[in-house]
């Protein structure tokens, strides 16, 4: 009892340190953790940091450009779109339901797919022959179609949102999953494992699944982006968030129309976007690097 | 001594796409309690399949079609795959040739160590912590509690062979089956794993069953050597028997095949052809197409397994 403890607090303190460390030997996981910190500190403080309610309009305000640009007004810093509704109060609420969607959707996705990647490719024959062939289905319809049917039939909200777009984006984590695992469990250390009489659940997850996982990251945190804009690619064909609600996707699509007059309209969503799904990526980077025992010191 | 495994005409098969091919082909073995048994063979003569349909652990398209296996009295056939699933780690265990690969790389060695003796003997934490330190003192491993903290990755290829032989060792089995523990070794390494094996057989008195395709390593560690051949052992005796009078034309063969250090030759000694592929066995004596005696009666006859002595028992008409 009393070997273990001690040997053990200043060990895991130790680890604790390193991973402090080697986050700031890392400048871009530095810079990730820093502009998805500020992001979701944004998306939580909206109410209050927000100058305007982001659904007022104010048709003598329309199309106001940003404040450096002629014609600018400090009063709307970011300027303002067609109805005359202030874009950087937008922009701040947008991040509330951009990121939840986002992070929500690829969490269900991952977790969907993760597990029956890991059923199809370890237990292998008719497993492997449903889950596969499932997803072989999933593939062959477009993707879009796909969600807008459901969501047709659903009726658009925030929730279906969410589930529609976890529901049909599993497939990639699953077609990744199976096959690492299927080389996965012919190494040794699952024959080892067997050999000392584990079941093949505690095979599956302590052997497989943790040996994966680098790979799952790098990925899931890609499809944070893809899956940000195919929110977009909804909400712009009208079935994902309605109106007064909005994500930068709605925006993106609202200015659509003056990208050649307003720039700025469409401009400062698109950048917003782009800013997070980077700082997501480098996160991710980081977190793999972090999360294999090879590259701790 | 007392008996503690008896293989009884096992007979494997793998399923493929042409069809069932059988690696394995009544291959019958004998074990007594901290007996040393070698298993010697060319890759693909069945040796290491015997291993792992002895722990039960084929690979999915592979069965065991006939035989049985005891373990002490233990009919193993007629116990369930859970109950099998016990006995692994517990009463039996198995290291592996790569030790490179066999160990998880995302734990430390003292999560993996734990890890058995948890499962199997349901030891709370702690204490596993205390044996698996001891596992590795035992299989002599300086410094085991910061070894105990060590990633995989950062033992060189002896220790962590050292650590396998540990966390199979942890639960005392009666059984360890160890698949060319040292193929992947450098021979100074080799022979610290061997003579490490040797005390753990004298310390435990584990049965340890090695398949090697390496004559050296038999002579350094075996009690009694049985030789495989496509499937079947053709020749079974005690090490000293076998090494000062090998029968069967297969066993001289390897025996002639090992380079002397004294004698200078251009060429190295080889047995003609190669192990025959499982689906196209020859007629007969499954050896005649290699063998320098061969004759007629040999391509049309089986040849069994006889004893010529007590210790000692061929496959051959010949000799």
């Amino acid at each position: 009892m009393g070997v273990t403890s001690i040997a053990r607090s200043p060990s895991s303190k130790r680890v604790n340190k390193k991973v402090f460390n080697r986050l700031l030997a890392s400048p871009t996981g530095l810079v990730g953790l820093c502009i998805v910190f500020f992001a979701v500190t944004i998306a939580i403080l909206a109410p209050v940091i927000s100058p305007y309610d982001p659904a007022l309009t104010n048709p003598v305000d329309r199309l106001v450009p940003p404040f450096w640009s002629e014609g600018g007004s400090t009063k709307y810093i970011l300027g303002t779109d067609n109805l005359g509704r202030d874009i950087l109060s937008r922009l701040i609420y947008g991040s509330r339901i951009s990121i939840l969607v986002g992070i929500s959707a690829v969490v269900l996705a991952g977790a969907i797919g993760m597990f029956l990647g890991l059923i199809a490719g370890y237990y292998g024959k008719i497993w492997d022959f449903v889950i596969m062939r499932t997803v072989d289905a999933f593939l062959a319809i477009p993707n879009i179609l796909f969600m807008l049917i459901i969501l047709a039939v659903l009726g658009p909200s925030l929730m279906t949102l969410i589930l529609v777009l976890g529901g049909t984006t599993w497939v990639v984590y699953a077609r990744m999953v199976r096959s690492e695992t299927l080389s996965i469990k012919e190494k040794e250390y699952v024959k080892s494992a067997k050999a000392i009489g584990a079941k093949n659940f505690r095979i599956i997850f302590k052997y497989i699944m943790p040996n994966v996982l680098p790979s799952f990251i790098v990925i899931a945190t890609l499809n944070v982006a893809t899956t940000i804009i195919l929110e977009a690619s909804l909400s712009f064909l009208g079935l994902g968030i309605q109106s007064p609600e909005v994500s930068w996707g709605l925006m993106l699509s609202d200015g659509r129309d003056y990208v050649a007059t307003s720039w700025w309209v469409a401009t400062f969503p698109g950048l917003a976007i782009t800013i997070t799904v980077l700082g997501v990526i480098f996160l991710g980077d980081w977190l793999r690097d972090v999360l294999d025992p090879k590259l701790k010191g | 001594m007392e008996k503690l495994l008896q293989v009884e005409n096992l007979k494997v098969r793998f399923k493929t796409n042409e069809g069932y091919v059988s690696t394995v082909n009544g291959v019958s073995l004998e074990m007594k309690k901290g007996e040393i048994l070698a298993i010697v063979g060319e890759s693909g003569s069945g040796k290491s399949v015997t291993s792992l349909s002895i722990l039960d652990i084929l690979p999915p398209n592979g069965e065991v079609y006939d035989g049985e296996v005891y373990l002490e009295d233990k009919n193993l056939n007629k116990i369930s795959k859970n109950e099998y699933r016990k006995l692994r780690g517990k009463e039996m265990s198995m290291i592996f040739q790569e030790p490179m690969t066999a160990l998880n790389p995302v734990f430390t060695i003292g999560f993996q160590l734990r890890e058995s003796l948890q499962l199997n003997l349901k030891m709370k934490k702690s204490e596993a912590t205390k044996k698996g330190i001891e596992m590795l003192e035992l299989v002599g491993i300086p410094d085991a509690e910061k070894v105990m903290t060590r990633f995989p990755h950062q033992l060189s290829g002896g220790m962590r062979q050292r650590v396998m032989i540990a966390i199979a060792l942890s639960c005392d089995p009666k059984l360890l089956i160890a698949d060319e523990p040292t193929t992947a070794l450098d021979v100074t390494i080799q022979k610290q794993i061997l003579k490490l094996m040797k005390n753990i057989r004298e310390k435990l008195n584990t049965g340890i069953l090695i398949i090697t395709h390496d004559l050296g390593v038999v002579a350094e560690i075996a009690d009694r050597v049985a030789v495989m051949y496509a499937g079947e052992i053709v020749e079974e005796a005690s090490v000293f028997e076998l090494f000062k009078n090998p029968k069967h034309p297969y066993t001289r063969g390897l025996m002639a095949s090992i380079p002397k250090i004294h004698d200078v030759v251009d060429k190295l000694h080889s047995i003609e052809g190669m192990v025959p592929n499982p689906a196209e066995m020859p007629s007969g004596c499954k050896f005649h197409p290699r063998c320098p005696l061969a004759d007629n009666e040999c391509v049309s006859n089986h040849p069994k397994l006889e004893k010529i002595s007590d210790t000692h028992a061929k496959r051959c008409f010949k000799v």
